[in-house]
């Protein structure tokens, strides 16, 4: 079951509100300030939709992927692309450059969406870390030195694709 | 070469990974260590991060650029850190992490930006004992 | 993530096609529409065009640029594209516009989001009213063509500030004529 606001991308009342805008810039524009495509960002920063749900989302819609017909679920693909414009993780770089890159004529406008984001994300700052610590635990005369940086994580949590279970 | 937009010491900092908004907390100034015969005493912070942000200037682009923290303690010789990279976006932001302070002496802790070697900007931590002036 | 939809899609084709000064126009066919499309065709007109005149049932060929400027055969969707045919092909913004001459629909953030032909200027509501161009569109390319008043359009609806432009290819001379 997917959740409910990931069904609103799929509804008619959505797509009227895309589908009739020729310029695929204003259709990302649109997107982007539209209250379904907000509601979908807070739901996946709060973790109710998960980047995992998305994919399987995404499988489901591009079932009704037929060669040589227009695809009629793009604007679900292309709100999905405006949602995760701005989110630094390996599941949305994945998923918008990959729908960026495609050249179909079936979804012509997803795809053009999907190039705004990119164009977009190219603009974001990147963040660079490096880490030390310092070497001894007295904290006398120690050093720091580069770390090798052991990330933890709890079991439930998304990390890239995967979810962490217990074993 | 790139131009600094900010730099600042503080003890954390926070990417929001929805907004790629960065966050910074407790911006370091000054820090108060407990008097010097006093064998166990617990660092004022355990941790800093220095932050730094630079902007693209054109014919940045395919560059590659170093950025070096010193760190100036007093009595003590200057430590290095450095850090390349190239300025692929028209904004970086570089942090150094550090987990764990040394030992502190009362004085001034300054923290120098280098790039490619040539100074760029200076943050300046005042370290108190707590048994100053009494 | 999307490699099967690559090996099992059609790459877009376009036809040779070049503004007057001689610049390539990026275009590609479109393709046969699904229910869904029509669906949604017949849900804008029941929401937005009571008053319009529908001309031509949905089709996936060519979409408003492609209307005015490729006679109906290809899509062009680059509004880069849309502002060098503008320029290169000698239009001109128009103040009083006349049978033949386009409607281009702005935004100022979002840029071009429409553009249609003038059929004709028909009478206006009240006796001795400024006469109201009567537009064709293609609203989009999963869109059927209507003929519509030229302030009749939908993107308000949509949520877009909207402002209309009339260009002509006619002399500025012409203009008062």
């Amino acid at each position: 079951m997917t959740h409910p606001v990931l069904d609103t991308l799929v509804s008619d009342e959505f797509a009227l509100r895309f589908a009739f805008v020729s310029n695929p810039r204003a259709v990302h524009r649109a997107l982007q300030r539209s209250e379904e495509v907000g509601r979908l960002r807070s739901a996946i920063s709060q973790g109710e939709v998960t980047e995992c749900s998305i994919r399987t989302f995404i499988a489901e819609l591009l079932r009704a992927l037929e060669y040589g017909t227009r695809f009629p679920n793009e604007y679900a693909l292309a709100a999905l692309a405006v949602a995760l414009e701005t989110r630094l993780t390996p599941f949305a770089e994945e998923f918008v450059t990959d729908l960026a890159r495609l050249d179909l004529a079936e979804t012509p406008i997803a795809i053009r969406v999907a190039r705004e984001t990119v164009r977009r994300r190219l603009r974001l700052p990147i963040n660079k870390t490096k880490q030390f610590t310092l070497s001894n635990g007295d904290r006398g005369a120690g050093d720091w030195r580069e770390a090798r940086v052991v990330r933890r994580v709890a079991v439930g949590q998304v990390v890239g694709d995967f979810l962490v279970e217990a074993s | 070469m790139p131009n600094l937009e900010y730099f600042l010491i503080c003890e954390s900092i926070s990417t929001d990974q929805e907004t790629n908004r960065v966050s910074l907390f407790n911006v370091i100034e000054d820090l108060q260590v407990g008097p010097p015969e006093d064998a166990a005493q617990q660092p004022p912070v355990v941790q800093f991060v220095a932050v730094s942000c630079w902007n693209r200037e054109s014919g940045d682009e395919d560059k590659d650029f170093q950025a070096t923290l010193r760190i100036h303690t007093p009595g003590e010789a200057p430590k290095e850190f450095s850090m390349n990279f190239q300025m692929e976006r028209p904004r970086q932001r570089l942090s150094l992490r550090f987990h764990g302070v040394p030992k502190l002496s009362p004085g001034e802790m300054r923290f120098e930006l280098c790039l490619n070697g040539q100074h760029v900007a200076w943050h300046t931590v005042n370290v108190f004992s707590s048994g100053a002036g009494e | 993530m999307f490699e099967f939809q690559h090996l099992s899609g059609i790459p877009p084709e376009g036809i040779a096609l070049q503004t007057r000064r001689g610049r390539d126009i990026r275009n590609s066919l479109g393709l046969v529409l699904t229910e869904r499309h029509f669906r949604l065709f017949e849900l804008l007109r029941q929401k937005h065009g009571a008053n319009w005149e529908l001309r031509k049932p949905p089709s996936g060929e060519y979409n408003c640029a492609g209307h005015v400027w490729a006679s109906r055969r290809v899509c062009i969707y680059e509004e880069a594209d849309w502002r060098w045919i503008l320029a290169d092909d000698g239009y001109r913004q128009a103040f009083s516009p006349v049978a033949d001459d386009l409607v281009v629909y702005v935004e100022r953030e979002q840029g071009i989001l429409h553009i249609g032909r003038v059929l004709e200027l028909r009478a206006g509501l009240v006796q001795g009213a400024a006469r109201i161009p009567w537009v064709v569109s293609k609203w989009s390319d999963v869109a059927g063509e209507a003929c519509h008043y030229v302030h009749d359009h939908p993107f308000r609806d949509f949520g877009f500030m909207v402002s209309i432009e009339y260009w002509t290819d006619r002399p500025a001379s012409e203009e008062s004529l």
